[in-house]
């Protein structure tokens, strides 16, 4: 299947879907096991297989081949990424999602789905669990990577994240656990917004494509060839204290 | 010689004198000077995170308020969990009058949460107790809101009517929950509760109302509690330098013994412009933090952001 989808990439031909999980190599403990548990989780929903899991992910995953990456091999031939970890401040207001000691990518080097550059790309969802990538200053730039990947999903300010909240996020998108099966946007605001005194003064963003993916796409039910353009819409959610 | 009875009575004391002598080890009961030292007490920021950022620049700290007065010291709670079973969820998805199919675990899986689902909304009942009232609202622009003081007025009526109000509601705000390219979808309330006369950060109950004055979500998380121990307080200016710490140190925190969290770091100034003592809920205890907030100036992009950092006030040294 991977060196059918590879040699033909205008074949969208899917028997499978595909997640990738990273987490920053500054981390470790109690984070890689939720994100092994994340993956675990999807990994185990009909349909999904995981492609990598590592804990020592490199920016160059989520690049453009053009910019000296290989996303065509990794976080743009699956559906599902995630990366946790660092953000990095660029200067300027503009923030990088960042890989530990292995570095970080601008918005400039990422162009993640099938309009990409290179008419190459698999990716409906990127889950950037990093502080501020998406801050007023820095979403802009973050907008253009959107070439057919549905969503962006991040953090306007300063995440405070729980060990168990990456295997809450992959039951609510699953419905395992006695959670149910909710839309991709709604699992991860219900994640990581909530009046539990940790996710307080959390505000989740999501850059999306349009209103459709953002309103209907579920882990199992989801358009692979969604109409790209150059309107983007940006959906915030805070409580406030 | 030892007669066979009195060897087994010997040998039996001296399994009950060990057997108390193990337990006392293994499970001392805390004295009065362990639990005002606190050592029983979990660091307040335990289990979480802040993820912080790589490179961001230092933070210059302006202090717009006059430092509060605050007592030497505080009491700090245990949270009572409730037993929360299948039975209790039922009770309690009754008690809300929620009309909905319980979600049914897959093999092997292990249960998170109790959640009811009907045709429109989700209740979730976690396991500690709170809960969660959902609607996964369409994005769609209203064609009108209620005013804030509608959906206060709203929230309350609604939370009146489904038994979730609570008289200890001592403190209101309104904000915006949902918002698509800056144009509000639905206003968040938060009914603030009050313990021991400081405010509890991450308690009490928060509805959002979207248009037409439809309730959008509910989570609510009011434990039962009870007075633990005596905690000695941090003044006002250590917490304070320990904010400075972390808002000038270019690397970000780290993952163990958090003595501070922020709402955001890449920026350049703060003005702070109020301090408060309040408890925080955490780890099956509510402890005592000062919480700063204030005004976020960033200079690369001229823009001011309302900043919240949280301090753990419990003096551990002492």
């Amino acid at each position: 299947m991977i060196l059918t989808a590879l040699s033909t990439p205008s074949i969208y031909l899917v028997y499978a879907w595909y997640e990738g999980v990273g987490l920053a190599n500054d981390f470790g403990g109690v984070w890689w096991t939720d994100a092994q548990g994340f993956a675990n989780i999807i990994d185990n929903y009909p349909n999904w297989n995981i492609y990598f899991l590592s804990n020592s992910p490199y920016p160059t995953w989520w690049k453009e081949e053009s910019y000296g990456g290989m996303d065509n091999y990794m976080a743009d031939y699956i559906q599902l990424s995630l990366i946790l970890g660092h953000s990095a401040d660029l200067g300027g207001g503009l923030i990088g999602v960042g890989f530990g000691t292995l570095g970080y990518t601008s918005p400039n080097a990422v162009r993640l789905g099938y309009m990409s550059p290179d008419n190459y790309g698999y990716a409906i969802w990127w889950f950037i669990i990093e502080c501020s990538v998406f801050k007023d200053s820095s979403y802009p730039s973050w907008l253009y990577t959107l070439t057919g990947v549905h969503m962006l999903l991040g953090f306007k300010n300063d995440a405070v994240i729980l060990s168990t909240d990456l295997r809450e996020l992959a039951n609510r998108l699953t419905g395992s656990g006695g959670y149910s099966n909710e839309t991709v946007q709604y699992a991860f605001f219900h994640t990581y917004v909530d009046l539990d005194g940790t996710h307080n003064n959390n505000i989740a963003r999501i850059l999306a494509e349009n209103t459709d993916v953002a309103n209907n796409d579920k882990i199992d039910s989801f358009n692979s060839l969604t109409p790209v353009d150059a309107t983007k819409i940006i959906i915030t959610c805070s409580i406030g204290g | 010689m030892v007669k066979p009875k009195s060897l087994a009575i010997l040998i039996l004391s001296a399994i009950v004198i060990a057997s108390i002598f193990a337990l006392s080890i293994l499970s001392p009961t805390p004295t009065e000077k362990e639990k005002s030292l606190d050592i029983s007490l979990p660091p307040v920021f335990e289990g979480i995170y802040q993820l912080g950022i790589v490179n961001a620049s230092p933070v210059t700290v302006v202090v717009d308020y006059s430092l509060p007065e605050v007592p030497i010291e505080v009491t700090a709670y245990r949270v009572l969990k409730p037993r929360v079973d299948d039975v209790y969820a039922a009770n309690m998805a009754q008690q809300l009058g929620f009309d909905g199919e319980l979600v049914t675990l897959n093999p092997g899986e292990t249960r998170e949460v109790y959640t009811y689902i009907n045709e429109t909304h989700r209740l979730e009942i976690r396991l500690d107790g709170s809960i969660l009232f959902a609607k996964d609202t369409s994005l769609q622009l209203p064609r009108s809101l209620p005013s804030e003081q509608d959906c206060i007025t709203i929230a309350k009526r609604w939370l009146t009517a489904h038994n979730m109000y609570s008289e200890n509601v001592a403190k209101v705000e309104t904000e915006p929950y949902l918002m698509m390219d800056g144009n509000p979808i639905a206003i968040g309330v938060t009914f603030k509760v009050v313990i021991g006369g400081y405010e509890a950060h991450g308690l009490g109950i928060f509805v959002a109302v979207g248009e037409s004055g439809e309730i959008v979500i509910v989570s609510r998380s009011l434990p039962q509690f009870e007075a633990y121990s005596s905690v000695k307080l941090k003044t006002v200016d250590a917490a304070l330098g320990i904010l400075k710490h972390y808002l000038t140190s270019p690397s970000p925190p780290p993952a163990e013994n958090l003595e501070c969290i922020i709402n955001m770091r890449s920026f350049t100034r703060l003005t702070v412009q109020k301090i408060t003592l309040q408890y925080f809920n955490n780890a099956g205890y509510l402890q005592p933090v000062y919480v700063f907030e204030g005004e976020a100036y960033d200079q690369y992009t001229s823009s001011v952001e309302s900043f919240v950092g949280l301090v753990d006030a419990v003096n551990r040294t002492v």
